[in-house]
C-alpha cells in the first residue's frame, strides 16, 4: 500500500485504496508567482481605500474604525440611503429606550424585562453599522465554502464573545484599573489593534492556502491529485492526528454529504506527512475550506474587539449597581448584533451560490476567484482598519 | 456575469461598512450665536449636555483618585483633552458666510462639569475671518465623523443674542433625500476632493441660517 515518497497512499474502505500522483510536481514557484501578483492587486486596493479616523473627534471613547458619512455611498448607492436612514434613526431610537430602561432600573427592578428586550432590539439595528465583524464573517463564509448554520454559529459565538469582552474590560476597569494610568478606553483599544492585526493574519492564512491549494489543483481537474493536496493544504489542524472533525460541507451543484468517518487506520495506511484522506469526493475539496481551527480564529479575531456602546451602558450599569441588569442587556445586545450579522453573511453566501450558478460551467474558475477575493477583503478590512486604529 | 457579479458582491459587502457609521454619544445641546453694535457676529457659545451612558465611561476613564467622582482636577483634564482633539473637527462648528466656510478660533478653555450623572461641556469659540451680519450666513454644530451626536432638540436651543437689526433667523432641519436630490454634481466632485466625506457632513447638520438686508 505504501507508494514513492511521503504521500500518496489513501484507503477509500477496509477493501479498496487508491494510489494518487504528487501534488506539487509543477513546484512552488507558481504558488510565489501567485502571491506576488495578489499582493500587487492588495496593495493597489488599499492604495485606493481611504481611512477613517480610529479614535473619535471627542477625544473621549473609542470610535469604530470605518464610521464616517460618505458622499460615496449617497452618490453611487443612493438606494442605499433610506435604509442607512431607517437603521439610524432606529438605533438611536432604542438605544434612548435602553437608556431610559436602565435608569428606571434605579427604582424599578421590574423594568428589567423591558431592558432586555430593547438591548435586543438595539444589537439588531446597532450591528448594522461598522465594527461588528459582519464584513470579516461574511468575506469568511465566502472565502470558505462552509455552511450556512455554521456561519451562523460564528456569528452567534463571535458576538457572543465580544460581549463577553466589554464585560471583562468593564469589571477589570472597575476592579484593576481605576486609578492607574491605563483607562478602559485604553484596554479597549489595544484589544482592537489586536483584533485588526489578527484578522489580517487571518486572511492572509487563508489566501496563502487557498494559493497553494490553487497551485497543487489544476483548475479543472477533480481529479486525484486534490485529495493530497487537500491533506496538505489543510494544513496542521488536518494533519494533527485522527481525532479531529470531518465536517464536510455540501458542495455546490452536488450532493449533500454528511457521512461518519468512524473507521479507523492502522498504522501505514496513512502516511504521516499528508495526514488523512478519505476519498476523492468532491466534498472532501470543501475539506481545504474548513476546519474547526479556523472557525475558532474567525470568532476570536472578531470576537476581540469590544463594542464601545456595550462598554457604555455596563459602565453606567456597574455604577449605578445594576450588575445583573447590565450583563443581561449586554447578552441580549449580543443576540441582537448575531442575528443581524448572520443575515449578512447568509446574503453573502447566497450571493455567492447565485453567482456560482450563473457561471454555469466555468463555476470552478469563477468560485476560486470569489474565495480569492474573500480572503483578500478579509486581509484588507483587518490592514486597512489597523492603520485606522494605529492612527493616534 | 463574471464582470459583473465580483463587484457586486464586494460592493453590497463594503457599502454598509463606508455606510452606517453610528454615533455612540449623545449630547444635547445649545448654541448661542453672538453679535456686537458694529454688526459683526463675535462668538458662538455652546452647551453639549452628554448622556449618562457615555458621561459614566468618562468618569470611570478620568477617576484617577478612585473617589467615583470627578473633581476640578479630573474635569479640566477631560476638558482639555477634548479642545486638543476638538481642533481637528473645527470644534464641530460649520459656519458658512455667504457660501463661503469659515473656521473658528481655538477656544481658551471648555469647561467641563458633572451634574446628575451628566457631562456637561461649556465653550465658546470665534469666527476665524470676521462676519458681517449681511446676506445670508449660516451656523451649525454637527460631528462630522458622526461619533457623537449633537442634538438640537427644540428650535429654541438655537439663540440670536445681540443686535440683529434686519436679519432674519430660522433654524433649518435638512431633509437628507432632498439634500442628495439637490448636491448630486457637488456630491461627485466633493467625494473626489475629499474621500472622507467630512466636508460635505454639514450639508445635513441642523444650522441656523440668518438672512440680512
Amino acid at each position: 500500500m505504501q507508494v514513492t515518497g511521503t504521500c500518496r497512499t489513501v484507503r477509500e474502505s477496509r477493501t479498496r485504496a487508491r494510489t494518487y500522483p504528487c501534488p506539487f510536481d509543477d513546484g512552488g514557484t507558481r504558488t510565489w508567482r501567485r502571491l506576488g501578483t495578489l499582493l500587487i492587486v492588495l496593495v493597489a486596493l488599499l492604495a485606493g481605500t481611504s481611512l477613517a479616523h480610529a479614535q473619535s473627534s471627542l477625544g473621549l471613547g473609542n470610535n469604530e474604525p470605518g464610521a464616517g458619512p460618505s458622499t460615496f455611498v449617497m452618490q453611487y448607492l443612493p438606494w442605499l440611503d433610506p435604509a442607512v436612514q431607517y437603521v439610524n434613526a432606529k438605533q438611536q431610537q432604542f438605544y434612548r429606550s435602553l437608556s431610559a430602561a436602565l435608569k428606571g432600573m434605579r427604582s424599578d427592578p421590574w423594568q428589567l424585562w423591558w431592558l432586555i428586550g430593547v438591548s435586543f432590539a438595539y444589537g439588531v439595528f446597532h450591528a448594522a453599522g461598522p465594527g461588528h465583524g459582519k464584513a470579516v464573517i461574511s468575506s469568511y463564509m465566502i472565502a470558505n465554502e462552509t455552511e450556512l448554520r455554521r456561519g451562523v454559529l460564528i456569528s452567534f459565538l463571535s458576538a457572543l464573545l465580544q460581549g463577553g469582552v466589554a464585560i471583562l474590560v468593564t469589571v477589570a476597569g472597575f476592579l484593576i484599573l481605576r486609578g492607574t494610568t491605563i483607562t478602559m478606553t485604553d484596554a479597549s483599544k489595544w484589544l482592537e489593534v489586536a483584533s485588526f492585526a489578527l484578522i489580517m493574519v487571518f486572511g492572509f492564512y487563508l489566501l496563502f492556502r487557498k494559493a497553494r491549494t490553487l497551485v497543487a489543483r489544476p483548475a479543472h481537474a477533480l481529479s486525484a491529485a486534490s485529495t493530497g493536496t487537500l491533506a496538505l493544504a489543510g494544513g496542521p489542524d488536518l494533519r494533527a492526528g485522527h481525532d479531529h472533525h470531518h465536517d464536510h460541507g455540501h458542495h455546490h451543484h452536488h450532493h449533500n454529504h454528511d457521512h461518519a468517518h468512524a473507521h479507523s487506520h492502522a498504522a501505514g495506511e496513512v502516511c504521516a506527512v499528508c495526514g488523512h484522506a478519505h476519498a476523492p469526493t468532491p466534498d472532501l475539496v470543501a475539506g481545504d475550506r474548513f476546519s474547526l481551527a479556523d472557525a475558532w480564529s474567525a470568532i476570536v479575531t472578531v470576537g476581540l474587539r469590544p463594542c464601545s456602546g456595550a462598554i457604555f451602558v455596563l459602565t453606567f450599569s456597574f455604577l449605578n449597581a445594576l450588575y445583573l441588569g447590565g450583563v443581561l442587556s449586554v447578552l441580549a445586545m449580543s443576540i441582537g448584533t448575531a442575528i443581524t450579522v448572520s443575515i449578512l453573511a447568509t446574503l453573502a453566501v447566497t450571493a455567492k451560490d447565485t453567482a456560482l450558478k450563473f457561471a454555469g460551467s466555468h463555476h470552478r474558475g469563477i468560485g476560486n476567484a470569489i474565495e480569492i477575493a474573500g480572503a483578500v477583503l478579509i486581509i484588507l478590512f483587518g490592514l486597512t482598519f489597523l492603520l485606522a486604529s494605529l492612527q493616534m | 456575469m463574471r464582470k459583473t457579479l465580483l463587484p457586486a458582491i464586494a460592493l453590497a459587502m463594503l457599502a454598509p461598512q463606508l455606510a452606517l457609521a453610528h454615533p455612540h454619544v449623545f449630547a444635547d445641546a445649545r448654541l448661542e450665536i453672538v453679535s456686537d453694535d458694529n454688526g459683526q457676529v463675535v462668538e458662538l457659545r455652546n452647551v453639549w449636555r452628554f448622556d449618562e451612558m457615555f458621561s459614566s465611561s468618562v468618569l470611570m476613564d478620568f477617576d484617577k483618585n478612585t473617589n467615583l467622582e470627578l473633581d476640578l482636577e479630573e474635569l479640566q483634564e477631560v476638558g482639555n483633552v477634548v479642545r486638543e482633539s476638538l481642533a481637528d473637527y473645527n470644534y464641530y462648528t460649520a459656519l458658512t458666510d455667504n457660501g463661503k466656510s469659515v473656521n473658528v478660533t481655538r477656544p481658551d478653555v471648555i469647561n467641563v462639569d458633572y451634574k446628575d450623572g451628566q457631562l456637561l461641556m461649556i465653550f465658546a469659540v470665534k469666527p476665524e475671518a470676521p462676519m458681517a451680519l449681511k446676506g445670508t450666513l449660516t451656523f451649525g454644530v454637527y460631528d462630522p465623523t458622526l461619533y457623537t451626536a449633537i442634538d438640537f432638540q427644540r428650535d429654541e436651543d438655537m439663540a440670536l443674542i445681540g443686535k440683529f437689526d434686519g436679519c432674519d433667523g430660522k433654524v433649518v432641519r435638512p431633509d437628507p433625500d432632498t439634500v442628495i436630490a439637490e448636491n448630486k454634481d457637488k456630491l461627485t466632485e466633493a467625494f473626489f476632493d475629499d474621500p472622507t466625506g467630512n466636508d460635505m457632513s454639514k450639508l445635513f447638520a441642523t444650522r441656523m441660517e440668518v438672512t440680512c438686508k
